[in-house]
């Protein structure tokens, strides 16, 4: 079988019986999305790396324990929070330095208007955030999860996870309004009815 | 706390994808507060979903997690074939274990039952009770209850009592 073709779960089959390349497959499906869910979320770039890193080594050692019945993704998600929580007290605090690089497009001017809107308003959610309800917004719009998925990532309920996702829209409501007055591709649509 | 609960709702169904009931529409219809906040909700997700929130790693992040991965693999191969080599012998010794516990415990003398007294085994307890209760007072030496006389009958008569106690409460 195709490695570049096969689901994450039947890569995860495959590792499970041993195969490298198929784990190799999965680190390359995943490591990005990894290094950013780290590195958005408490610590620097070498950080992340190294947190990247540990939690695929830890994913790999614990592969056998994967249900393949289940998605992958939150389970790797799961293991990698799981890392930045064992590492958090040697994290700094959140700083203020620039974000990592975002993902070439082919016109650069498309790629200035949408790193400068993705920049805003995940700066401004990190700033405005917890990490609980920052993880969950992350884990929804950036990684495209459903509340189940992301409830298994974080290891919380679901009715947990819908919570910490309305507090952020609440909590983001006003600062995202606010920004929008300075950069219009944050504004609602219509900004009528606002208490 | 209906508004709360209403822009619970409008969150809540954005991330599942679904439409909100007739009922809540018409709230929100009716409120400007929670039509600007469905408002601001949809364009956040909107916004969310339009800023990329993925970076690309660089190589060197690949091949460093590889060589990672491929020591933690090869650190598993010879504890593994250790293991392998281990488990012949250490569970052929289990089963043996476990045959010579059986044959034990089915070779050892038992020690006969104790027979009931009468009745139900809760009959039997009580009277056994009851009778040790007055076989002590008749078969300890006179020395060493006179002392203790007191204490003795005040023994007897507790033991007495939650005999009867008991016995009554029995259906």
């Amino acid at each position: 079988m195709d490695l570049k073709s096969a689901a994450d779960e039947e890569l995860a089959r495959q590792s499970q019986a041993g195969s490298l390349e198929a784990f190799e497959e999965l680190v390359s499906r995943y490591e990005r999305r990894i290094y950013a869910f780290t590195a958005q979320w408490r610590c620097n770039p070498s950080e992340a790396r190294e947190v990247t890193q540990d939690a695929f080594v830890r994913a790999f050692q614990a592969i056998a324990q994967f249900d393949t019945r289940r998605p992958f993704a939150p389970w790797l998600f799961a293991i990698a929070r799981r890392r930045c929580v064992d590492l958090h007290r040697h994290f700094r605090p959140v700083s203020e330095d620039p974000l990592p690089d975002l993902p070439d497009l082919d016109d650069p001017a498309e790629v200035l208007a949408r790193r400068e809107e993705g920049e805003n308003v995940w700066r401004l959610a990190r700033r405005h955030l917890g990490d609980g309800q920052y993880q969950a917004i992350w884990l929804r719009y950036a990684e495209d999860m459903n509340v189940a998925e992301i409830a298994q990532a974080l290891g919380k309920t679901q009715t947990h996870v819908k919570v910490l996702l309305f507090r952020a829209r609440q909590k983001l409501a006003g600062p995202l309004r606010r920004a929008g007055r300075e950069t219009p591709a944050l504004a609602p649509a219509t900004e009528g009815g606002s208490p | 706390m209906k508004i709360l609960l209403t822009k619970f709702r409008i969150s809540d169904a954005l991330d599942a994808g679904r439409p909100l009931p007739e009922a809540a529409r018409a709230e929100i219809a009716a409120s400007p507060e929670l039509r600007g906040f469905a408002e601001q909700t949809a364009e956040m997700d909107r916004a969310f979903r339009r800023a990329p929130g993925v970076m690309p790693a660089d190589a060197p992040l690949h091949n460093s997690i590889m060589r990672a991965v491929r020591a933690a693999a090869a650190e598993r191969a010879p504890r593994r074939a250790s293991r392998v080599l281990w488990l012949a012998p250490a569970s052929a010794l289990a089963v043996l274990a476990a045959l010579a516990a059986i044959s034990f415990w089915l070779a050892a003398p038992r020690p006969p039952k104790p027979a009931e007294v009468a009745g139900t085994p809760a009959m039997a307890a009580v009277s056994a009770a009851f009778e040790f209760s007055g076989e002590m007072s008749r078969t300890m030496p006179a020395e060493m209850i006179a002392p203790l006389s007191n204490e003795w009958a005040q023994v007897d008569s507790d033991v007495r009592g939650a005999t009867r106690f008991v016995l009554e409460s029995l259906p």
